[in-house]
């Protein structure tokens, strides 16, 4: 994957830099709003990430810029500060996620892993039914059936599974849950988020061929079909 | 807070009360000593001196005759210091001795015991100015008639007495009117001091609301006691803001600086062979990486003032929320959990973190209340201040310690043996410091023996 890094902290960036590097990812860099302006006009990424504050050029006007010509690339905002504002304006302006300083690695890796294969879904056309192995779920009907079995979720049970669903076979962090089930940034600092997962597991998957959902320790949750 | 609420309660208005009260006697004493040495007063001594005059020529009369009076006039008239007015007449009204131009026929006014009142021109000045162009002087008169028909009048001039109580009365008003302009200028320096003061205070309880430091005081000018202080105490926020930009910069320093190689020393965990030992040494490596990640969130709440983001918030849902995410690790304890909430009014706050607050205090009693435990999460309003409240029935916390839980790294000793970092409730601290709201733990309400109370109280729109 070809990413775009713009991110004026030396620090920071070496950190990301390095982590995408060992991920197998190739990485350019830029320090500034502007070179990172000119960079994203190229139009050669799968995904860019986008510091907030920049020299030169700040982040949201950059991508307002780019979004404004046309790059569609998927990108994510990093900010220092989890203020609200930043966050709706950011999201207004184009952007397709969000990440607030600090943030682990794993969860940066995970989210844009998750924005690349999204420009792959866009193309097809947005289903009322997601299928992955014996697993369906209906988005019309609220329902969800494994092996043709009907399946009682409650209502954050399906909003999980459906969150799931749609990334199949990509890492789901518990942030990226919170943020998306439940709707809340924040920090869980216990394993609520565990214990829900396995209330769904419990569901969709004690009983049948595999299991579906698995965890990848010290990342998050990832759901396949084999 | 301000620091003077009230115009009454500041020290320079109570002086300067004191002083115009002060003032105020002074003037009322003054006052009333005039008004007893007033007209009447006066006039009656006037009287009295007449009459005692009057006595001694009737003596004199009966004694000596008309040319002993004659004389004792001519004698009296020589003397400067003598301020009475004679005109002696015979029977045909012709003069015979005086210092009065004429008998006073017009405007007598009668007071009281034959005392009159007329207006006397002197012989000297109307003899040479041959006309009553001079102002006539209000004078006390009497008269006497002798056995043989002669008349003596006489009289004093009131002018003295009048001008006395005309000085009196302007120095009385002056009086007057020099304390109203004390007064005033007291009390217009006191608002004066009174409103920089206040000025001072809200610009430091704004520093101390927001959080930042880089607001100065405003200084009017150089010269007088309250801008030299405003400058001493600029200097000490140039001072704070130095030094706290340093700690903040050091601890993010500390913080990125150790959270790389953190992750490069979990990277090469990974690559150990060992399961057992790689998921117990990467676990140790996440829990480091999740306190500083903890820690650098805390100072960053704790030294921000987001508050041009908040918005208004329904805590209702928000409390609905967080307990719903928690609501299977209640179940999971088989803690029976009861949800009491209000509707309330909206509170001005950021969302993320108010749930943050409520989770971690949530999740804090869920952590410390045993199996088959209780636990009652309530919402509630009361008039302007919005209450989230939680009890349980764990294991409570000595009554010394309550006020540390806040404290970072904090841990009190039953809870040593639970997972945890302790900076759930510095965090929710924080939060709520930053809402303005505020936070109390007492003993629980539901269990004698144990538990604990945590209530957050916020203000509301």
């Amino acid at each position: 994957m070809k990413i775009l890094l713009v991110e004026d902290e030396p620090t920071v960036a070496r950190f990301i830099q390095k982590g995408l590097a060992e991920a197998s990812h190739e990485v350019d860099h830029a320090d500034n709003g502007k070179q990172g302006l000119s960079l994203a006009l190229e139009g050669q990424y799968d995904v860019i990430i986008l510091d907030r504050m920049l020299p030169q050029m700040d982040g949201i006007d950059v991508l307002n810029e780019y979004r404004g010509q046309g790059i569609l690339t998927p990108t994510l905002i990093l900010s220092a500060k989890n203020k609200v504002d930043d966050k709706v304006k950011g999201l207004r302006a184009g952007a397709d996620d969000y990440l607030t300083k600090p943030f682990a690695f794993e969860e940066l890796l995970a989210r844009i892993e998750i924005l690349a294969s999204r420009l792959a879904n866009t193309t097809t056309p947005s289903n009322t039914k997601l299928t992955l192995g014996d697993l369906s779920l209906d988005l019309i009907n609220r329902t969800v059936s494994r092996e043709d079995q009907v399946i009682d979720l409650q209502s954050k049970e399906f909003k999980l599974l459906e969150y799931l669903m749609h990334n199949p076979d990509k890492i789901v962090t518990r942030a990226m849950l919170l943020e998306k089930v439940w709707e809340y940034n924040f920090d869980p600092q216990t394993n609520v988020i565990d214990v829900h997962i396995s209330r769904l597991r419990n569901k969709i998957d004690k009983g049948f061929a595999y299991p579906m959902i698995e965890t990848i320790r010290g990342a998050g949750y990832t759901i396949s079909s084999r | 807070m301000r620091a003077i609420t009230a115009y009454t309660k500041s020290s320079s208005f109570v002086v300067s009360f004191f002083f115009i009260i002060l003032l105020m006697l002074g003037v009322g004493f003054n006052t009333y000593t005039l008004t007893l040495a007033n007209d009447e007063l006066l006039v009656r001594e006037t009287q009295a001196a007449i009459q005692s005059d009057l006595g001694g020529f009737r003596s004199l009369y009966n004694a000596a005759g008309r040319e002993a009076v004659l004389r004792a006039i001519d004698e009296r008239l020589d003397n400067h210091a003598n301020d009475f007015l004679y005109y002696f007449q015979d029977e045909q009204e012709n003069f015979l001795a005086g210092n009065l131009a004429s008998w006073p026929n017009e405007s007598v006014q009668s007071v009281k015991n034959g005392v009159l009142e007329i207006k006397a021109v002197l012989r000297d000045t109307f003899e040479k100015d041959g006309s009553n162009v001079v102002r006539p002087e209000r004078s006390m008169a009497m008269i006497i008639e002798f056995s043989n028909g002669d008349s003596l009048l006489v009289a004093r001039s009131l002018q003295d007495i009048e001008f006395a109580v005309t000085l009196a009365q302007i120095s009385s008003w002056v009086m007057i009117i020099i304390v109203s302009i004390v007064a005033i200028t007291s009390l217009g320096v006191a608002y004066y001091v009174v409103s920089r003061i206040n000025k001072i205070s809200d610009t430091a309880d704004d520093i101390i609301s927001t959080g930042n430091l880089s607001d100065r005081l405003y200084v009017e000018s150089q010269w007088d006691d309250l801008s030299k202080l405003a400058l001493v105490l600029n200097q000490l926020l140039d001072k704070m803001e130095v030094s706290v930009k340093a700690i903040t910069s050091v601890s993010d320093n500390i913080a990125h600086d150790l959270r790389t190689p953190l992750t490069r020393l979990k990277g090469h965990i990974e690559e150990i062979k060992d399961e057992r030992e790689r998921i117990t040494l990467a676990n140790e490596c996440d829990n480091l990486l999740s306190i500083f990640n903890s820690l650098l969130r805390i100072s960053d709440i704790e030294n921000s003032a987001k508050k041009a983001e908040f918005t208004g918030l329904d805590l209702q849902d928000i409390a609905e929320d967080a307990v719903d995410l928690y609501s299977p690790l209640i179940e999971e304890k088989n803690i029976t959990l009861s949800f009491d909430s209000q509707k309330t009014s909206e509170i001005v706050g950021d969302r993320d973190l108010i749930f943050q607050a409520f989770a971690n205090v949530i999740d804090n009693a869920i952590k410390f209340t045993p199996e088959n435990g209780r636990i009652d999460v309530s919402l509630s309003q009361q008039h302007h201040s919005i209450t989230f409240c939680i009890d349980d029935t764990g294991i409570g916390v000595d009554q010394k310690s309550l006020t540390k839980l806040t404290q970072r790294f904090y841990r009190a000793d039953k809870s040593r043996s639970t997972s945890g970092n302790g900076l759930g409730l510095s965090l929710v601290n924080a939060i709520v410091s930053l809402h303005e709201g505020s936070i109390v733990f007492e003993k629980s309400a539901i269990s004698t023996s144990s538990g604990l109370r945590c209530a957050l109280t916020f203000k509301c729109i």
